[in-house]
């Protein structure tokens, strides 16, 4: 397969095609909006197309290890065990993304369960380590925004 | 209340009365929920964070509440309490979006505001906190 142009240069250059030589021409100001918000999306489809496979493996890393911890000084806390079980379960093997997603997606439950926990035992470290992990995910969703703000606002 | 209190709701003519519309969100609730939703809302011109204490003293001015009822804590208790009804309605966007049971490119360019909203929500709900 084609490897290069890699897919966040092609979304990139479609929003260049949209800026430059599409939304000029246009008069309608709702058509306007419309290709602003689409070249927006594009732009921020690039950003996830180039990283978010490595940063869903990385954060479930970090998640599954900080949900272990928890459930370590926390034992028999049913929903952590439960949301650690479903993703020890989860598929690992492959970076297709429908299998990324998908542990990711038990990451986060893990994740939510471990912070309830950590809260709810007085675990004051690990409440912060837990913060620490959401402010990693805020910072990789604030990349793929790409300077996002509300159009037409 | 109106439930979406912000400038591109407002319609200031050169003669004639200031307007408010889009009233889709509007229900019977504390008015201070409108505050609390403008006060940390990314869209310009934001003139609660351009100078909270002048800006509150302004709507004390104007609706006759106090100092007790209306402060940069009830403020942002009230931003919590309208976000969490706000990121709410975006996740169920998002969920119908991820399920197929909307299209369009308007909801998946709101999405971002989930990550903008979100980041302002635990800010200041940490702030309440502590």
């Amino acid at each position: 397969m084609l490897s290069r142009p890699t897919t966040e240069q092609i979304l990139l250059d479609c929003c260049r095609e949209l800026m430059t030589n599409v939304l000029p021409s246009l008069t309608d100001a709702t058509a306007q909006v419309s290709v602003i918000m689409v070249e927006t999306v594009l732009r921020n489809t690039a950003v996830r197309a180039a990283h978010e496979v490595a940063w869903m493996r990385e954060e479930t890393a970090e998640i599954e290890a900080y949900a272990d911890a928890v459930a370590g000084q926390a034992p028999g806390t049913a929903s952590l065990e439960t949301a650690l079980a479903a993703l020890a379960a989860a598929p690992r093997d492959g970076l297709h993304l429908d299998d990324v997603v998908e542990t990711y997606c038990q990451a986060g439950n893990a994740l939510s369960a471990a912070l309830e926990t950590a809260v709810a035992s007085g675990l004051a470290p690990l409440v912060q380590r837990g913060e620490e992990i959401l402010d990693v995910r805020s910072g990789h969703e604030t990349e793929v925004m790409a300077g996002w703000s509300p159009t037409g606002r | 209340m109106h439930g979406d209190a912000q400038p591109a709701n407002i319609l200031v003519p050169d003669h004639g009365p200031v307007l408010m519309i889009d009233w889709e969100f509007a229900r019977i609730g504390d008015p201070r929920e409108d505050l609390g939703y403008y006060s940390h809302l990314p869209v310009p011109p934001n003139l609660y964070e351009a100078g909270p204490a002048g800006f509150l003293a302004r709507y004390r001015e104007r609706t006759g509440l106090t100092e007790e009822q209306v402060n940069e804590d009830t403020v942002s208790y009230f931003y919590v309490l309208g976000m969490a009804r706000l990121l709410g309605q975006m996740f169920d966007a998002t969920d119908a979006l991820a399920h197929d049971r909307s299209r369009g490119v308007m909801a998946t360019y709101m999405m971002n505001g989930i990550s903008a909203t979100t980041r302002a929500f635990v800010e200041v709900a940490r702030q309440l906190a502590h």
